[in-house]
């Protein structure tokens, strides 16, 4: 198929149509995708030889050319493209980035070369390039009216108002706009708007075509659109819109031809860019140059008429002549319009008319007649009166190659000539043919693309061409246009009948006929679009019925081989075939069976014929298939069993005409079955064992099952119980990863550092640490880490600081374990607040220090005061000497009592000395305590005034009186002289409750001096151990700063309570309870 | 060396008694006694004694606080000081002599070497 010349001038994006040429998939994925990004329409190829199918099928804008192809290569293929002489510019696309490669693509006609890899950039500014070579050297704004389409910015206007056109839409409007006077078949439309690949039925191009039109008709304009019926759609001329402006009208005012033609409008260039006037011109005349070559011709034609009505007139018209001068008509008829002369055609046409063979020539029809032909000398000697319409069909007419091969077949050599000039400048190569007798040989030889075949001609008439052609299968595609003269029903009716395609009427008109012509030609590629997937169909087809061919032997060799025999039994004749493998399966050499149903019958053993017959009865009646088991008996003797299938075939009248069908033998399963139903009694039974056995183990799982989900919920119990106890832990738990994040925070962590588990986790370790320790904290967990074990202790408890959450450090003490899992080593530290032990540890260190000091001082008054008695350095009466003897002895008393009293509190407090409780008289125990104090009362000129109690107190009446007498030898001690020291006890109710419901009574005892005072800071730590208000105290009042202490270790022993309230200077009052018998 | 004047600080009147004896009796030193830190830095502004025998644990102002004050007063600052106290480590030596103590004696002190001691810290002899 040639190839046609790109219709549209070469714009930027749309309506473009690409073809790729690459093998590589990738490659042409992505310029497909680049490229249709772009709005163009892309085809791709993968070879160069199915590239040179679609080259010659279809029309591209550009081509897209890999270097190295299979089957064909790239060089090669721009080769052939170019020496078919086809312009389509052509990108070649390489990976090897050579001068000479260049060089060789570009001899052989590629336009450009671009190397892979390619930017896409880079490639649609070529692609771009490419086109702008073809086409205009600037996009101007398609307009047409009032109607605007710009396609650099891709938007189309009416009046100024923008259209919401879809992409398709879009691109049906600029391809009218861009070949405004073409008439477009859907086919047309199609190859332009889609690619191959994608191609939708004509319905859709209807479709868009609705969607366009009614989208025009919103924005005021209603029939912008024409149907051209029979071929396609076009813009509808604007001349015939007179209310499009003035302006235009003015232009466009001289009809079609102005139109087309008149090359000052500006507008009109725009609209049609590849207006041609010149050739049109050309065209023109050569049509007058054919005129005037068969002007001579024509006159003679008119002569024979001429010659026809004056022999009619005198009645001597013979019918030779009749018939030479009909036939001339209707040359005259099909011609002269043809040049221009309509009305001389019309002329011609009623000449014809008259002379009919069937009408019947009267005085009046001579008459006519002579009017007729005067009048069409007449016509013939002026100037043509319309000049032809040629030029409807934007097609810039190409001489450069060839469009489509035409064979015109006319045996008016003015027609032929007038379609050669016509068409020649299409691109349509004509050969021309006037004498339909060598018809076939010039088919043949010249193998046209298209056919145009006159009616009516001398020997051979059309019809019968049309016919011989479309019975030959080579030519039976072959489009078959005919020009007429008559466009009747009958003469069109018989011209479709014999297979013509499509008809043009006499005179010619061009943009008609061209436009026919072309539209016929698409539909031809069409359908050779369609046979080819036809012809895709049938291969897979024939290959279907080929397969199916041998499948059928397989299944007769597969029905043999199953040992499966067929029987085939027509009912008119009562005759039976049997397959050899019937024949076999009742025990007959092959070829035996003589077809009667009695020799059948009689192999069926005798007690199962009946119901054999019976089965085959029911079947019938029923019109079902047939299924019947039955035993036959062997020629040996033996007995088999055969199971045989078949059906009946009815009439239209329901009678049974044949039946067919199958048997095989199946005494194999019958024995089976038999066997079967032997063992089936002892089946029931293993399956009753199986099932107890099943039982058996099914309550074993389920213990199993229940043990698992048992020892599963301890698990869970124990998860929850350890995290439980993790949870409740007074020690701080915490967990780190190798990172040293906090993964863990035990309630514990959180009470002792104030963090909440959820502000901890996630963080640093050295969040809990002080700063300074955080550096070598974690390079000892690192190196801990590093160890090889894979879970240890990392060692003994290890004494740090830890830092509260508000800054304050503490003493703790920590162990770190690790546990080194497959995925992870987890960090685990137990920590302990140690601040108490701490405060405990310094207390006694107190204590022992204080208690070393408080023995060291009266031992060194003792020893030195010994060491100088004994050195004999003093005499023994001196002062000096009774002084240290004195010292000596108040020291050595004073470290007994120091050593009774330290190993006294030290006792009770520790609960190695037991209160020996009794029931003790309140007043007994005060009586007894003054008498020990009065002594001391006296010798330090105190009085002491005593208000006793008679209750029952349950207590160590020792400890008790302990207690007074420290308390009174306080008082006294730190009374001036004649003071008074009073000592008292009263019955007191408690706020407490006791377990017999009433409230607790107790007694209170007071001890009261007029003292000096207690400061108030000392209230309470006088009843601590060794702290004496002064410590000058325990030489002055013998004292050993353990007294308070000891009463408040026995007071608190009794479960009674001591305190002291005083005021400097005034005196202090010692208070302590005690519960009585009753309430304790 | 009779003439030496030392000032013994210390809580317990009988340790300063028996001090005094020791010393006079066995050196022939004239010796001051102070109950307190308080008395002490007073009498020692007041007598400049040659020495101060200071004991460590008191009430109210311990011996550390009185080496202080003592250091603190340019009328008291010269002269040497040496502890009286129970507890001596070696590293307590250390940290005495470092806060410029002469030295440290234990409680309790041997009563006829007692003026030997203070003498050979202080570098005097005795006869």
């Amino acid at each position: 198929m040639p190839h046609a010349p790109c219709p549209m001038p070469h714009a930027k994006g749309r309506s473009m149509k690409f073809l790729v040429v690459e093998d590589d998939e990738f490659t042409a994925q992505t310029i497909t995708s680049i490229l249709t990004n772009q709005n163009y329409v892309v085809e791709v190829a993968s070879d160069g030889e199915s590239a040179w199918d679609l080259v010659e099928t279809f029309d591209y804008d550009l081509i897209i050319l890999d270097l190295i192809l299979p089957k064909l290569d790239g060089i090669s293929l721009c080769h052939q493209i170019r020496s078919k002489g086809l312009k389509t510019p052509i990108l070649l696309l390489s990976g090897r980035d050579s001068s000479h490669d260049k060089a060789i693509g570009l001899d052989a006609g590629a336009d450009d070369y671009l190397v892979k890899p390619f930017d896409s950039e880079e490639l649609v500014a070529r692609v771009r390039a490419l086109l702008r070579r073809g086409g205009l050297a600037s996009q101007p704004v398609l307009a047409w009216g009032e109607l605007k389409l710009d396609p650099s910015s891709c938007e189309a206007t009416y009046a100024q108002k923008p259209l919401a056109l879809t992409p398709k839409e879009y691109a049906l409007l600029e391809l009218f706009l861009r070949n405004s006077n073409r008439v477009f078949s859907c086919g047309t439309i199609l190859d332009h708007l889609w690619s191959y690949e994608d191609t939708p039925g004509e319905e859709a191009v209807r479709t868009h075509i609705k969607g366009l039109r009614q989208k025009l008709k919103a924005a005021g304009k209603s029939d912008l659109i024409e149907t051209v019926y029979g071929i396609g759609y076009r813009l509808k001329p604007l001349e015939e819109r007179g209310r499009w402006g003035d302006g235009e009208r003015g232009r466009g005012g001289d009809g079609e031809q102005g139109r087309k033609s008149n090359p000052k409008s500006k507008l009109r260039q725009a609209q049609l860019p590849i207006q041609n006037p010149k050739s049109q011109e050309q065209t023109l005349s050569a049509i007058a140059g054919v005129w005037h070559k068969y002007k001579g011709r024509v006159a003679e034609q008119i002569n024979v008429l001429e010659q026809a009505s004056q022999a009619l007139s005198t009645n001597t018209l013979s019918e030779e002549l009749r018939d030479a001068a009909r036939k001339e008509a209707h040359t005259l008829a099909g011609s002269l319009g043809t040049f221009g002369f309509a009305n001389g055609s019309q002329l011609a046409k009623e000449i014809e008319n008259l002379l009919k063979v069937d009408r019947h020539l009267t005085p009046t029809t001579a008459i006519a007649l002579h009017d007729l032909v005067l009048a069409l000398r007449r016509e013939t000697q002026g100037e043509a009166v319309d000049r032809p319409s040629l030029l409807a069909v934007d097609r810039e007419p190409n001489t450069t190659h060839t469009e489509a091969h035409l064979l015109a077949v006319d045996d008016d050599p003015k027609i032929l000539a007038v379609l050669e000039t016509l068409l020649n400048p299409w691109g349509f190569k004509v050969t021309t043919l006037d004498d339909p007798r060598r018809f076939q040989e010039t088919l043949a030889a010249t193998s046209p693309d298209l056919l145009i075949l006159d009616i009516e001609m001398p020997h051979v008439n059309g019809i019968e061409l049309c016919q011989s052609v479309r019975n030959d299968p080579r030519w039976s595609d072959l489009p078959i246009l005919f020009l007429t003269v008559h466009n009747d029903a009958e003469i069109l009716e018989r011209v479709f009948s014999v297979g013509a395609d499509d008809f043009v009427s006499k005179p010619i008109v061009g943009p008609e006929l061209v436009t026919r012509i072309i539209n016929r030609l698409d539909r031809v590629k069409l359908l050779r679009r369609a046979a080819q997937r036809q012809l895709e169909r049938d291969r897979v087809s024939s290959q279907s019925i080929e397969s199916l061919r041998s499948s059928e032997e397989r299944l007769r060799w597969a029905l043999e081989a199953a040992g499966i025999g067929i029987w085939d039994w027509d009912l008119a004749t009562d005759k039976i075939i049997w397959s050899e493998g019937h024949e076999r399966l009742f025990g007959l050499a092959p070829g035996t069976f003589d077809g009667t149903y009695e020799t059948f019958n009689n192999c069926v053993l005798p007690e199962d014929r009946a119901a054999l017959t019976e089965a085959a009865n029911v079947a019938r009646q029923e019109q079902k298939e047939y299924c019947h088991e039955f035993r036959v008996v062997w020629p040996d003797g033996s007995i088999h069993w055969i199971e045989r299938r078949g059906r009946f075939f009815y009439s239209t009248t329901g009678e049974p005409l044949r039946m067919l069908g199958t048997v095989r033998d199946i005494s194999a399963r019958k024995l089976a079955e038999a066997e079967l139903k032997k063992s089936k009694n002892g089946l029931e039974l293993r399956v009753a064992e199986r099932t107890a056995e099943l039982i058996k183990v099914n309550e074993q799982l389920r213990s199993e099952l229940n043990e698992r989900q048992r020892t599963q919920e301890a698990l869970r119990h124990s998860q929850a119980l350890f995290a439980g106890i993790v949870e409740i832990a007074e020690d701080a738990i915490i967990s780190i990863d190798s990172h040293q994040r906090i993964t863990l925070f035990n309630q514990g962590a959180e009470k002792i550092f104030g963090y909440s588990a959820a502000e901890a986790i996630g963080q640093p370790l050295d969040l809990l640490l002080p700063a300074r320790f955080s550096a070598p904290h974690r390079q000892h967990v690192d190196e801990f880490g590093r160890s090889p074990s894979p879970a240890r202790r990392m060692g003994e408890r290890r004494e740090i600081y830890g830092c509260h959450q508000d800054g304050t450090e503490f003493p703790a003490e920590a162990t770190i374990s690790k546990l080194n899992l497959p995925e992870e080593t987890i960090y685990t530290v137990y920590l302990r607040d140690i601040s108490d032990r701490k405060q405990i540890d310094r207390m006694k260190d107190e204590f022992i220090s204080v208690v070393s000091h408080e023995l060291r001082t009266p031992l060194t008054s003792i020893h030195g005061s010994l060491g100088m008695l004994a050195s004999g350095l003093l005499p023994p009466d001196s002062e000096q000497a009774k002084r240290l003897l004195k010292i000596a002895t108040d020291s050595t008393e004073r470290l007994v009592r120091l050593i009774n009293d330290v190993l006294d509190i030290e006792r009770i407090e520790s609960g190695k000395v037991k209160m020996a409780k009794e029931t003790c008289n309140v007043a007994s125990l005060i009586e007894e305590a003054v008498n020990v104090m009065q002594p001391l009362a006296n010798k330090a000129g105190v009085n002491l005034v005593v208000s006793s109690l008679n209750a029952e107190i349950w207590a160590d009446p020792d400890r008790i009186v302990q207690t007074l007498t420290n308390l009174l030898s306080n008082a006294i001690k730190f009374s001036p002289t004649g003071a008074t020291v009073w000592l008292s006890a009263s019955a007191n109710k408690t706020d407490s409750v006791s377990l017999a419901g009433a409230n607790r009574q107790e007694i209170l005892f007071q001890v009261r001096d007029r003292g000096r005072g207690i400061p108030a800071d000392k209230l309470e730590s006088i009843f601590e151990r060794f702290q004496q208000v002064d410590s000058s105290d325990s030489r002055k009042h013998e004292g050993t700063g353990l007294g308070l202490a000891i009463c408040r270790s026995i007071v608190q022993q009794h479960g009674g309570r001591i305190w002291v309230e005083s005021a400097l200077d005034e005196g202090s009052t010692f208070y302590f309870t005690l519960p009585t018998v009753h309430g304790s | 060396m009779a003439n030496k004047k030392i000032l013994v600080i210390d809580n317990e009147e009988y340790i300063q008694e028996v001090t005094k004896i020791c010393l006079e009796t066995v050196a022939g030193w004239e010796v001051l006694t102070a109950g307190s830190g308080e008395e002490g830095i007073a009498k020692a502004e007041a007598y400049q004694p040659d020495a101060i025998l200071l004991d460590v644990m008191m009430p109210d102002m311990d011996g550390f606080a009185t080496f202080d004050r003592l250091q603190a007063h340019r009328a008291t600052q010269t002269i040497p000081v040496i502890l009286l106290t129970a507890k001596i480590q070696p590293s307590d030596r250390r940290r005495y002599a470092q806060k410029g103590m002469t030295a440290a004696i234990a409680k309790p002190f041997e009563p006829l070497e007692l003026a030997g001691q203070i003498a050979a810290a202080l570098g005097w002899s005795l006869e």
